[in-house]
């Protein structure tokens, strides 16, 4: 009884903490408080206006940034990277240290990256920290124990590895950052994740506007999947939801945030949003194995849709897997239909080579902050992507 | 009055039925959160969603009834899952395939249990090495690659239906219950397993063969382990170093929900099951009622808090006649 008793106070004083965290306040401050509700009532009436002048120099600015994006895509149809001049003195060893090795897309890149860097005539190696910050920052100070001369790293927490990495820069190891930038760094490579998800956006809206030529306003039910875990994501995710601003075509019906980024929990994750949002017909993923699985329902031998033509998925980046699918959806056999992705693995390599190679030559300062173009991947380039990514 | 001649008052126990009453009132829950939640095609997605969940939790309830535990299932179930999908994009029968991937779990479950007696360590602890190991070779067979494209017939397993309405899978998981509640509950097999767990030295004395008891109830599990990854990957239609990753802990905390002791010795099957689905059912209608995915975590450690109270008897209850 004792022990119930004190369970029971415990949650008790645990709510009432969160009561109070949740604002409520002494009777003494409430005539503080209503005379600040007024003016605050006042302030936002003026400001009302304001907002919305805003929000709508905001949608044109994004709409403007769809198409310098859709543009700048679609007209870099795999530009060529070609190893830039020899390998200099500065630098021999490199080390790579990815997100993880665990899926097509990663293990594809990791392995690209370490071969151009050898066939650049550097000695290179990589460990993966298979997504664990900690086991990440630990495997980046071995290195520097070790005394390698370059470390590329895809942090997957920036800010957690900007002490380690100043520590390293003053050692004289050179870092480069992939995609998600610590404070300082000699060099970067990576795409914007602000232009990821407006890449995965303008993927959809493109085939949204073929496939619904005389869809009227808010016509096209979709669903947005988001995921969250780190910085990158996050971004990707945010720019996904403000699909509707590129198409009046286009109503988000539903966002769904999930953390489980597995092809089964996708699986699932299709089969509820069918009981919630029966009449979603795009759907946009910011995890490819989340979108595998939501094409394995929807496509499946279970599907519930009786008009598969009017029906598409999209995410970015993704592997062997999507490219597959993506051929697949010429028929309808599948129904991811088009993927927004970083350069093709060997591409990216030879990027971050190149600036190895330039650092190697004792170029000084920041090395290449330029953001990669980001790649709209749909069934009519996909063989030449798959290509260029083997 | 003679003591003898009392009837013993009538005695609810909420230990047995409080997980029953839990699910219901999750079911009332979800009904009145969503219209959507409470009809067949829902419902059978819960159901089939969390087959192979239920079948996991089978395997670590036989396993921590025998007073062990298993943490690389989901290695196991990985190892399986791609190991059969190679032989099968190479052409190889899916029979056969499903058999090598039971081979290969039963043979992964076994080693645990023999590591654990050769060693003379829990297997809890040896299973913290061998899930390493099974994983690292699950990643060096698949090369981290995603095996899709597999056969339609093997497929059905996971996604075909009989008489067009009951999904496979189901029909699996509910013979598989079946016989494994049966084998627990009315075998001589049974029996001992519950004695092994619930006192290994008392059970020696009794002339039972500790080892053999365990290294069966391994392989058992083994068994149940291969089938739950055949029927996820038939489900999923694709089969990577990381199916099944994570399931031995859905298992556990089924398991645990469900009233099967950590110590061993004591649990039932139809709990675990039940526990499964209470799971099962708190993901599908967080989702439907449109609960955000951290206020989610919440309600499902108060979800589970409650649940081990109810397993526990801490909430039981009775009703006695006041003896004159």
């Amino acid at each position: 009884m004792k022990k119930k008793g004190l369970a029971g106070v415990l949650c008790a004083v645990l709510a009432a903490a969160m009561l109070a965290g949740c604002g409520a306040e002494s009777s003494s401050e409430q005539a503080t408080v209503q005379e600040e509700t007024a003016a605050q009532e006042e302030a936002e009436t003026a400001q009302t206006q304001e907002v919305a002048e805003e929000d709508a120099a905001a949608q044109e600015a994004e709409s403007s940034a769809v198409q310098t994006t859709a543009s700048a895509a679609a007209s870099q149809v795999l530009q060529v990277v070609e190893q830039i001049g020899e390998k200099g003195e500065e630098i021999d060893t490199v080390a790579y240290i990815p997100m993880a090795t665990s899926n097509e897309l990663f293990l594809t890149m990791t392995n690209a990256f370490v071969e151009t860097l050898e066939a650049a005539g550097f000695t290179a190696e990589y460990t993966s920290p298979e997504f664990d910050p900690a086991l990440q920052l630990e495997i980046f100070e071995n290195y520097v124990t070790q005394g390698f001369d370059c470390i590329i790293v895809f942090p997957i927490n920036a800010d957690s590895m900007n002490d380690v990495v100043k520590d390293a820069r003053e050692k004289g190891i050179r870092v480069i950052c992939q995609v998600n930038q610590t404070e300082e760094c000699d060099g970067w490579i990576g795409s914007s994740a602000v232009d990821m998800g407006i890449g995965t956006c303008q993927v959809a809206v493109n085939w949204v506007e073929e496939q619904f030529a005389d869809a009227g306003a808010g016509e096209v039910k979709c669903a947005v999947i988001t995921t969250r875990t780190d910085d990158n994501n996050s971004t990707i995710s945010d720019e996904m939801e403000k699909i509707a601003n590129y198409s009046d075509k286009i109503e988000v019906v539903n966002v769904v945030e999930t953390t489980d980024t597995s092809i089964e929990a996708g699986q699932s994750l299709a089969e509820n949003l069918y009981m919630t949002n029966p009449e979603v017909n795009l759907v946009i993923v910011e995890e490819s194995d989340v979108a595998i699985g939501m094409n394995a329902y929807y496509s499946g031998v279970d599907s519930p849709l009786t008009d598969k033509d009017n029906f598409g998925i999209f995410c970015n980046n993704g592997g062997a897997t999507t490219y597959d699918l993506m051929k697949g959806s010429v028929d309808n056999s599948d129904l991811l239909r088009g993927i927004s992705s970083v350069a093709p693995a060997r591409y990216g390599a030879q990027i971050a080579a190149n600036i190895v190679i330039r650092l190697s030559n004792g170029e000084e300062g920041e090395v290449n902050f330029e953001p990669d173009p980001v790649y709209l991947v749909t069934p009519e380039n996909v063989e030449e992507f798959e290509a260029a990514n083997q | 009055m003679n003591t003898l001649s009392q009837k013993r008052a009538p005695q609810f126990n909420l230990k047995d039925w409080g997980l029953v009453i839990l699910l219901v009132l999750l079911i009332v829950f979800f009904t009145i959160g969503s219209p959507n939640f409470l009809n067949f095609s829902n419902i059978r997605n819960i159901l089939l969603q969390n087959a192979h969940v239920a079948i996991v939790s089978m395997a670590v309830a036989i396993i921590m009834i025998s007073g062990g535990t298993d943490l690389s299932i989901g290695y196991q179930m990985a190892l399986a899952s791609v190991v059969s999908a190679k032989m099968m994009m190479s052409g190889v029968p899916f029979p056969v395939a499903i058999l090598a991937a039971l081979v290969i779990t039963v043979i992964c479950s076994t080693l645990n249990e023999l590591f654990s007696l050769v060693l003379k360590g829990h297997t809890m602890i040896i299973t913290l090495g061998t899930m390493s190991a099974y994983q690292g070779l699950a990643y060096i067979i698949s090369n981290a690659q995603n095996f899709h494209n597999l056969p339609d017939s093997f497929l059905l397993l996971g996604q075909g239906r009989i008489a067009g309405v009951i999904p496979v899978n189901i029909i699996i998981m509910v013979v598989l219950f079946i016989i494994t509640a049966v084998v627990l509950g009315c075998t001589h097999a049974g029996k001992k397993l519950y004695a092994v767990g619930d006192n290994p030295e008392a059970a020696r004395l009794a002339g039972i063969n500790v080892p053999r008891v365990k290294l069966v109830a391994f392989a058992l599990a083994g068994v149940l382990t291969g089938i739950a990854a055949m029927v996820l990957t038939a489900r999923t239609g694709n089969a990577t170093a990381t199916t099944g990753s994570g399931l031995e802990f859905t298992g556990i905390t089924a398991a645990v929900l469900g009233g099967v002791s950590l110590k061993g010795g004591e649990g039932k099957l139809w709990r675990v099951i039940v526990a499964a689905y209470i799971l099962g059912i708190l993901s599908n209608g967080m989702q439907l009622i449109g609960l955000g995915t951290y206020p989610q975590y919440i309600a499902k450690g108060v979800v589970m808090l409650i649940s081990i109270g109810l397993g526990n008897g801490v909430f039981s209850f009775r009703s006695r006649k006041k003896s004159k």
